[in-house]
């Protein structure tokens, strides 16, 4: 009898009984309660449980529960005061967040883009300023080169011996030898000796040999400067100040603007996140006093 | 009493026309809160609180029923202190099973010092069963029936002092009502001739 009716047709007899059924809902039931004996029972079994609740006596307030002057002077919900106010926090700090979140997202992008394009622009700024720095030392170096004298100075007339391009006198220039100068010194003579082949179909030619016959002289070294200037054994591997000085800064990445920028980077979405935390906060603390003062 | 020109008073910080509603709505109010708490000392503290709430949150009455709004704050109050209860529960020295033979030694038989008649003992049987299958119910759904089969109110006012839609309402009230019906069923001598019947039948 029981599984005819469904929990939509308890619903709809409840209903009934306290006659909040729209006509067409209150027609529908009358229906079935002519057609089904187990729709009427179940009727009166919520009319009898209905009736019986009705019955229960009411009963009269022990006391008065007016309110008395020290309990009404006391602030009406003080907290509740607070809830626009936090509602307004709740928004500013979900503005700032956004816009501390935005600037991080989109800040980086154009920075990026900046630096991907500056090695170029950096590379030929540091040629030029290394040109312009290396101008004033190389005119320098032209005019006095540091130039190392074998066995004192040499023999300027003799040309066209060692490819004749140094000091800018190329071979196109007419030359006029002047009489040999027969250095104070005596001269090392090296003979050659062609070797024999120790197997003949090795070697057909005979490979010359220099062989000293007096002991090498030590010859002084003279002018100064980064040609043959080897540091000692102690101080190799050092930079030196100098060179410091010019390259550190082109190896750094970029101004120091653009350097604080990318600092602030990492920096700007840890203060969004942050906002974006206060903001939920303040929004909930905001929902729940409101909440709590409304009951 | 005009009720919409104290309420405006009180809205305006006149206690004397708050005063005037609270002893138009204590009996109503205090009868939610003992059939929600079951508990005479519970119900009058819960009570006052309502109306102190009430009365500082009258900026807040958006128009409509008074006594649903009122009556809200009620069954608010009353859900704090069963969610207080069930965090801290206590043991009652009262037996909870009416048909339990400790119940003779009760202090609700006690309290009355004056033998009582069979029928007002009958009366007070019945109605503390009834006590006891509305207490078994869920909390939604015995406020619900509080308010519309003991205290009479139509399903939109349950509504707006309950603060659920009225499908809600409709929903709960059946529901409440068939549980309510097999909990009383169980009481069998206690109910009237026309209640047993048709609980027989069923069976």
């Amino acid at each position: 009898m029981k599984s005819r009716i469904s929990p939509k047709d308890w619903i709809l007899l409840s209903s009934y009984l306290d006659d909040e059924l729209d006509a067409r809902d209150k027609a529908r039931v009358e229906a079935r309660l002519k057609a089904m004996p187990a729709f009427q029972d179940a009727l009166e079994c919520l009319r009898c449980t209905k009736e019986l609740l009705s019955r229960m006596p009411a009963l009269g307030a022990p006391r008065n529960f007016t309110l008395p002057a020290y309990m009404a002077k006391s602030e009406p919900s003080s907290a509740l005061r607070l809830v626009p106010a936090l509602r307004w926090s709740s928004a500013v700090a979900a503005l700032i967040a956004v816009f501390f979140m935005v600037s991080t997202l989109l800040g980086g992008l154009p920075f990026r883009m900046q630096m991907a394009a500056a090695p170029a622009d950096m590379a030929a700024k540091e040629t030029v300023s290394l040109m312009a720095e290396s101008e004033p030392a190389a005119a320098e170096e032209a005019a006095e080169p540091p130039v190392i004298y074998w066995n004192g100075p040499p023999v300027r007339e003799v040309y066209g011996l060692g490819g004749g391009a140094a000091d800018g006198i190329g071979g196109a220039e007419e030359i006029t030898v002047p009489p040999a100068v027969i250095p104070t010194q005596p001269v090392q003579v090296f003979k050659v000796q062609p070797t024999e082949a120790p197997l003949a179909e090795a070697a057909p030619q005979a490979t010359p040999t220099i062989v000293a016959t007096a002991p090498l002289r030590e010859l002084p070294v003279e002018g100064s400067g980064p040609i043959l200037g080897i540091a000692p054994t102690e101080r190799q591997g050092e930079m030196l100040p100098e060179t410091e000085r010019q390259v550190l800064p082109l190896v750094a990445s970029g101004s120091p603007a653009q350097e604080e920028q990318v600092r602030k980077l990492p920096l700007f979405g840890i203060i969004g996140i942050g906002l974006f935390i206060v903001a939920a906060g303040l929004f909930l603390t905001a929902f729940i006093l409101r909440k709590k003062a409304l009951r | 009493m005009d009720e919409a020109g104290l309420i405006q008073d009180a809205v305006r910080g006149d206690l004397d026309a708050f005063n005037r509603l609270v002893l138009a709505y204590q009996d109503m109010a205090y009868n939610i809160a003992f059939r929600m708490l079951s508990d005479e000392g519970a119900a009058e503290d819960a009570t006052q609180t309502a109306f102190i709430s009430a009365y500082r949150n009258l900026a807040s009455y958006r128009g409509g029923s008074f006594k649903a709004w009122v009556m809200r704050m009620v069954t608010n109050t009353c859900y704090d202190e069963l969610r207080r209860r069930h965090r801290r529960p206590t043991v009652p020295l009262e037996p909870s099973n009416p048909e339990d033979d400790e119940e003779i030694e009760s202090p609700s038989w006690l309290a009355d010092g004056s033998p009582s008649p069979e029928e007002q003992i009958e009366t007070r049987e019945l109605e503390a069963a009834i006590q006891h299958c509305i207490q078994g119910l869920p909390e939604e759904f015995r406020a619900i029936v509080i308010m519309v089969d003991i205290q009479g109110f139509n399903y939109t006012e349950a509504s707006q002092a309950i603060g659920k839609p009225l499908g809600t309402i409709k929903s709960r009230l059946a529901r409440a009502r068939m549980r309510l019906r097999d909990c009383l069923s169980g009481f069998g001598e206690l109910l009237p001739p026309l209640f047993r019947l048709r609980g027989e039948a069923e069976r």
